[in-house]
């Protein structure tokens, strides 16, 4: 961009600015919550009064009573949530990412009803979240089918993250080359080897985008836990259970942990996403060296 | 078809290489037949999923809003006792047209928000690296838990939380205020930073898209900034503006835990209603006030779709 009118020099300045301030609200949560997460007792008085790692402790040891001493604290053994849900993800992004695959490639061809049953296939995640836990709720009353994560919870947790898996694989399936399949069809290879060898790795960001959809979204999920998780507690039900009674320091020192490692996971993820796109985009540039001498840097996805 | 067609390609020519006649023609009706099946078995798993946790629990919905609930016990009938209920109810209708008035407003504020975000990023960043990291940036807080961001709202904005004590400090007010948080202006504060990452993304993307050379055109024909804007970056930005609120939408019509824990139940939405309702046992009032919601939600998303068909983003 050339030079910048006054006008374009305003709104630079505004958007730059609100810009500047959306980080801020994103990111001071969080700093503020890891440094509350160290304070002994005070619950979201700031800025924090002492300094001890007691918190921790808490979480880490949840039978060892002695250590709490807030009046009204609740007593939480946050590992079997933390389990419940990190098992539930990871079931919930495979069966989901496998069958948002399926589907996907059966939308590469036209079919009758293919228009309808786009928006079926989405109908799990337009649908407002509480209405499908008291549906699922309801259903599962009448037909005896008893309240538990691996049941109904399973089913609802599917049902949420299947559509966002099945936009990323036609996101993917629209910008790729099919001559690639072809070319290798051509060569002999089975319809099998084909989408082992060629089609699949080639997915393969896509799968990776819909495993990590299917599992931050039921990680998180509460919308549509609320009625059929039975007596089983997933992680975010437990945290919102806890803070109606009461908002400890324990409870920081977990969002902290969280965040930790969602934050590291997340820069893993992300840096993996990135060498990949790079090395694919400088292959792709070197072969058109051939073509064009002045060779563009390789653009952003 | 908006969702482009692609098929597969027909295994080692087998086509090409068969005699045409009648067994060409057999062979072909063979071969759109497996298609067929193929397609069948690939789509299956996915409708039979949609169907049982989806489509039943909602027909389900429907089907108990028009049953009774005599004090704890649920009668199996077939009136509209439940639903004349609820249409003549003014609570419920205020609480109807809130949810719309709280889901309009933090929508305009994404939009308007992620919309100069968006377009910040885009044109008035230098380098693609530096946007790209920015915008991964923005981004990354939705990963992580929404369970945990809504809970640090509250050392931020309480009574004791940084908010009021930097105002202390500053000497700006003389007590802590409480009007940063359990009000209206305070949840849709929330709503906005949770959701407006839905915006910016999109609008980004879209944005980054359009080549320079295009702009520069606009310009040396003798459009103003303003109008370049208007006539070209936003209609090409509107995409991704409507796909950001249209998820944002599909998120804020559900959402009850913010109201709850930010909002402090003082401006109960349709959401929070039904789970409350339900929670008490009165299945079929919540079932009809599902039914509400879940019209309401149809048509905002259906105004999305009409103002931009997202199939054209796939």
């Amino acid at each position: 961009m050339s030079r910048l009118t006054p006008g374009q020099r305003l709104a630079k300045g505004v958007s730059g600015a609100l810009f500047a301030l959306v980080l801020l609200v994103l990111y001071a949560p969080f700093a503020v919550m890891t440094s509350l997460s160290f304070q002994e007792r005070g619950t979201a008085v700031f800025p924090p009064q002492e300094f001890s790692f007691v918190s921790y402790q808490k979480l880490l040891e949840p039978n060892n009573y002695s250590l709490f001493t807030i009046a009204g604290e609740p007593l939480t053994n946050y590992f079997p949530p933390l389990r419940l849900s990190l098992i539930l993800g990871l079931l919930t992004a495979v069966v989901a990412t496998v069958f948002a695959l399926m589907a996907a490639l059966a939308f590469r061809r036209s079919f009758r009803g293919r228009g309808p049953l786009f928006y079926v296939l989405l109908l799990g995640m337009l649908t407002p979240g509480v209405i499908l836990g008291l549906g699922m709720r309801l259903l599962a009353d009448q037909v005896g089918l008893g309240a538990h994560w691996y049941t109904t919870g399973l089913l609802l947790h599917v049902a949420w993250t299947m559509p966002f898996g099945f936009i990323v694989f036609l996101i993917f399936l629209n910008r790729y080359d099919a001559s690639v399949e072809e070319a290798a069809a051509s060569l002999g290879a089975s319809r099998w080897t084909v989408f082992r060898t060629v089609t699949l790795p080639l997915l393969a960001p896509g799968v990776m985008g819909s495993l990590l959809f299917g599992f931050t979204l039921s990680l998180d999920e509460v919308q549509r836990s609320s009625f059929v998780m039975g007596s089983d507690q997933t992680l975010p039900m437990e945290l919102l259970a806890v803070t109606g009674v009461r908002i400890t320091p324990v409870v920081y020192a977990l969002g902290s942990l969280i965040a930790v490692v969602s934050f590291a996971f997340l820069a893993l993820y992300f840096l993996g996403f990135e060498r990949e796109r790079r090395r694919t985009a400088v292959t792709a540039v070197e072969e058109e060296d051939d073509f064009t001498p002045a060779a563009p840097p390789a653009a952003a996805a | 078809m908006p969702v482009s067609v692609r098929t597969l390609p027909t295994p080692a020519g087998a086509t090409e290489r068969a005699p045409a006649g009648p067994d060409h023609a057999a062979q072909l009706r063979l071969q759109a037949r497996r298609r067929r099946r193929e397609t069948a078995l690939l789509l299956a798993p996915a409708l039979l999923w949609v169907l049982v946790a989806v489509a039943l629990p909602l027909a389900m919905v429907v089907w108990v809003s028009f049953w009774r609930a005599d004090g704890a016990t649920l009668v199996h009938t077939f009136d509209l006792d439940t639903w004349s209920g609820v249409v003549g109810s003014g609570a419920f209708r205020s609480i109807g047209v809130q949810t719309l008035k709280v889901v309009a407003i933090v929508l305009a504020v994404v939009a308007t928000v992620g919309l100069l975000c968006g377009y910040f990023l885009a044109r008035f960043v230098r380098s693609k690296r530096t946007a790209t990291l920015l915008l991964m940036l923005a981004i990354l807080p939705f990963w992580t838990s929404y369970v945990i961001r809504i809970i640090t709202w509250q050392p931020l904005f309480g009574n004791r939380g940084v908010l009021n004590w930097l105002l202390l400090e500053l000497g700006l007010i003389d007590q802590p205020a409480s009007a940063f948080l359990y009000n209206e202006t305070a949840m849709i504060c929330a709503m906005a930073s949770l959701y407006v990452v839905f915006v910016i993304g999109p609008v980004y993307w879209a944005l980054s898209r359009i080549d320079d050379d295009v702009i520069a055109a606009s310009r040396s024909l003798g459009a103003s900034a303003w109008k370049t804007f208007w006539k070209i970056e936003f209609p090409l930005a509107k995409g991704g503006l409507v796909a950001g609120c249209f998820f944002a939408a599909i998120f804020l019509f559900g959402d009850y835990a913010t109201e709850q824990l930010i909002g402090g139940g003082t401006n109960p939405a349709l959401s929070g209603t039904i789970r409350a309702i339900a929670g008490s046992g009165q299945w079929p009032t919540a079932a009809a006030l599902s039914v509400c919601l879940l019209a309401m939600t149809a048509i905002v998303l259906g105004i999305f779709m009409k103002i931009h068909d997202l199939r054209r983003e796939l």
